[in-house]
């Protein structure tokens, strides 16, 4: 019974935001068909939950179930309301399922779901139970991103002034306070079911559920890739499993790392699902656009991979089938082209920067910022001496048994092939620029990086793991297929990039 | 040549997908294991974990010493005998953050710090008379694990001095207690 209550407590407000990410999804563009094409949800529902939960914060208003969720809930009740009215959007709620439950082999069709996919299942069963057993509690957990929470429960608010108490507030004041409310919404919500709103394992079951977005989005881009069902499951299977063992090992659970590398996973999809015309329209995919502002409310680090994101948008897009200059590349086209990437550039970039915003000038107002935190300097090579040797070390640390660097190397040999050059790109544009923030450090890079960079590599590695299975799965197709008129016009732009 | 290529890319998808497995597996069992090896005596607070005995007991001592202090005090920690800006001191402090969120724990532990703080916590160790009258504070709770201390008056500028200068022995540190736990308060 206890534990039928953690779960609840952790599952039912994922589930609101869930629904009401869903409720909005077809506003923002035409229905979204194929493999992961519901998961842009996901972003959606927790960018609502942020703006509401900043709204509370800006209007003095208290955090609880009800004005945290109380929201979500409405307009999850409104969505599921409107559709039945409107049976034309039938069509696309099914394409919205499917794409959360199956995925599709090398023509997009659905895979149905095999023996291999339990193993997935089983990692993350087995991420969950060291959750829930105490088993994986991030130490950043208790001291700072569960204090945040456990002092928003008990004053009924994210108290800024309890934020900004210099000397005697908690760590790291200034970061963007998404995981605080999402342990206040949950641990509230435990509270009203009849449990300690206190107690943090219901807290630490949203991990799993990280974990479980990365491994949906690894399913998906494998299968909008065109994988064989053999190394879609197996792939997906071999990280999730990969990245359960690290995130229990490593304690990450409460932490923000799963959430980021979910948000790299899926920002890479959208680019994916539009490389592989999935998605259409013009510019950036929304999946993409919100994954980037996912990124930056979860962490500083967020901006990284809404920086890699911007880049690939800016770089790749421009080939996708939707694109109408494809193919004539006069002078005048050029220039266009690098407008339009630049753009495209700029969206992603402005949707995190723009999500981030109410937060910053909250906490510039509030003196949220600390002065004496090592990062923020200015760059300087001379620590190049000291980063790259402690680089080499945290990614030979004895926590990844040795695959951050096969995947990562995996991931360099990838570039070569070109159905797998985009998480490639993805994955080793983040960790460049995770250690190029390294160089900004005021002291100590050598413990700095020895400290968090063996954390942080689990946000680019499913990503490097995307791009190995891709590989992979380039190898096994023993026999060149005969390819259909739009995979071949696919096969040529990847070709030219 | 191409079913040999094949043959190893699906050998290798194989493989990965075993090591996976059993890294997952080992490395949960090793998670369980750590948090056991948690359990035992003489742990510091910058390994301790939720679920492991010290951080409970600490927890009772501060619950049974939490009505002593009003909400938003703003709390120093001192831990058993170490210099006040000692690691374990601010592991304790976070920790105590984390129990009592209505306080304002002094995040990293400094003389200056410390003379700005409503009250002292100190764990596995009592103040002692000299100490309590340079600091100005006075005893308002003492539990067999530790004391609260609150600020009675400004502490005398000519005698403050870093608790790291005093002769520890004038202040008396309490033993750690067998593991058997028990209760600990």
């Amino acid at each position: 019974m206890d534990l039928a209550l953690l779960i609840l407590s952790a599952l039912l407000p994922v589930a609101l935001l869930l629904a009401a990410g869903r409720a909005l999804l077809p506003w923002l563009g035409p229905p979204p068909q194929g493999p992961g094409a519901g998961l842009a949800a996901v972003p959606l529902g927790l960018l609502l939950f942020w703006l509401g939960a900043l709204g509370l914060t800006t209007f003095g208003l208290p955090w609880n179930a009800w004005t945290l969720l109380g929201p979500p809930l409405l307009l999850a009740l409104a969505g599921l309301l409107l559709r039945r009215n409107i049976p034309t959007k039938a069509p696309e709620q099914a394409a919205v399922s499917s794409s959360l439950t199956g995925t599709s082999n090398r023509s997009g069709a659905p895979v149905p779901l095999g023996l291999l996919d339990v193993l997935s299942l089983l990692a993350l069963g087995l991420h969950a139970l060291a959750s829930v057993k105490l088993w994986a509690t991030n130490p950043d957990f208790v001291y700072h991103w569960g204090i945040k929470a456990r002092h928003g429960l008990r004053v009924g608010e994210l108290d800024l002034t309890y934020l900004g108490a210099g000397a005697f507030a908690p760590p790291h004041g200034d970061y963007p306070p998404l995981l605080p409310a999402l342990f206040t919404a949950v641990g509230s919500l435990h509270g009203l079911l009849g449990g300690d709103p206190l107690d943090p394992r219901p807290w630490l079951l949203l991990s799993p559920l990280c974990l479980a977005l990365v491994v949906l989005a690894l399913r998906a881009s494998t299968t909008v890739a065109g994988s064989s069902p053999f190394v879609v499951r197996g792939g997906t299977a071999a990280a999730a499993l990969l990245l359960a063992g690290f995130a229990t090992r490593h304690r990450l659970a409460g932490g923000p790392d799963l959430l980021l590398a979910a948000a790299l996973s899926l920002g890479v999809l959208g680019l994916l699902r539009r490389q592989r015309g999935f998605s259409t329209g013009p510019g950036v995919p929304p999946l993409t656009l919100l994954t980037a502002a996912l990124a930056a409310m979860t962490k500083t680090e967020g901006i990284a991979v809404a920086l890699v994101l911007a880049l690939l948008s800016a770089a790749y897009l421009h080939r996708s089938p939707s694109a109408p200059a494809e193919g004539s590349t006069p002078r005048s086209g050029t220039a266009k082209q690098l407008g339009a990437a630049a753009w495209r550039g700029l969206a992603v970039l402005g949707a995190a920067l723009l999500t981030l915003l109410p937060w910053l000038l909250l906490a510039r107002h509030h003196e949220l910022f600390d002065p004496t935190l090592n990062a923020g300097g200015p760059p300087r090579l001379d620590h190049l001496p000291e980063l790259l040797p402690a680089a080499g070390r945290a990614l030979l640390h004895p926590h990844w048994h040795g695959a951050a660097v096969l995947l990562l190397l995996a991931a360099l040999g990838a570039l070569a092939i070109p159905k797998a050059r985009l998480p490639a790109l993805a994955a080793l544009g983040h960790v460049a620029l995770l250690l190029g923030a390294y160089l900004t450090a005021r002291y100590e890079v050598e413990l700095w990086v020895a400290s968090s960079f063996p954390r942080l590599l689990v946000q680019a590695i499913p990503t490097a793991a995307l791009a190995a299975a891709l590989a992979l799965d380039h190898w096994l197709a023993s026999s060149p297929k005969a390819p259909s008129p739009e995979r071949s016009r696919l096969g040529e732009a990847e070709a030219q990039s | 040549m191409s079913r040999l290529r094949s043959t190893i890319a699906g050998g290798v998808m194989v493989l990965a997908i075993l090591a996976a497995l059993a890294i997952s597996l080992t490395d949960t069992l090793e998670a369980r294991q750590r948090l056991l090896r948690a359990q035992e005596q003489g742990v510091p607070p910058s390994g301790w974990q939720l679920g492991a005995r010290q951080q409970e007991r600490y927890q009772r001592f501060l619950h049974a010493v939490a009505d002593t202090l009003p909400k938003d005090s703003r709390v120093a920690v001192l831990g058993p005998g170490e210099a006040p800006r000692s690691e374990a001191t601010f592991f304790l402090s976070l920790w105590t953050a984390w129990h009592q969120p209505r306080w304002r724990v002094l995040r990293r532990p400094s003389a200056e710090g410390r003379e700005q703080a409503d009250a002292w916590i100190t764990y596995r160790r009592h103040l002692k008379a000299p100490t309590l009258r340079i600091h100005g504070l006075e005893e308002v709770a003492r539990h067999p694990l530790g004391a609260v201390y609150r600020r009675a008056q400004p502490s005398d500028s000519g005698l403050r001095e870093d608790l790291a200068q005093e002769n520890p022995t004038q202040d008396e540190p309490i033993q750690e207690e067998p593991t058997t736990d028990g209760g600990g308060s």
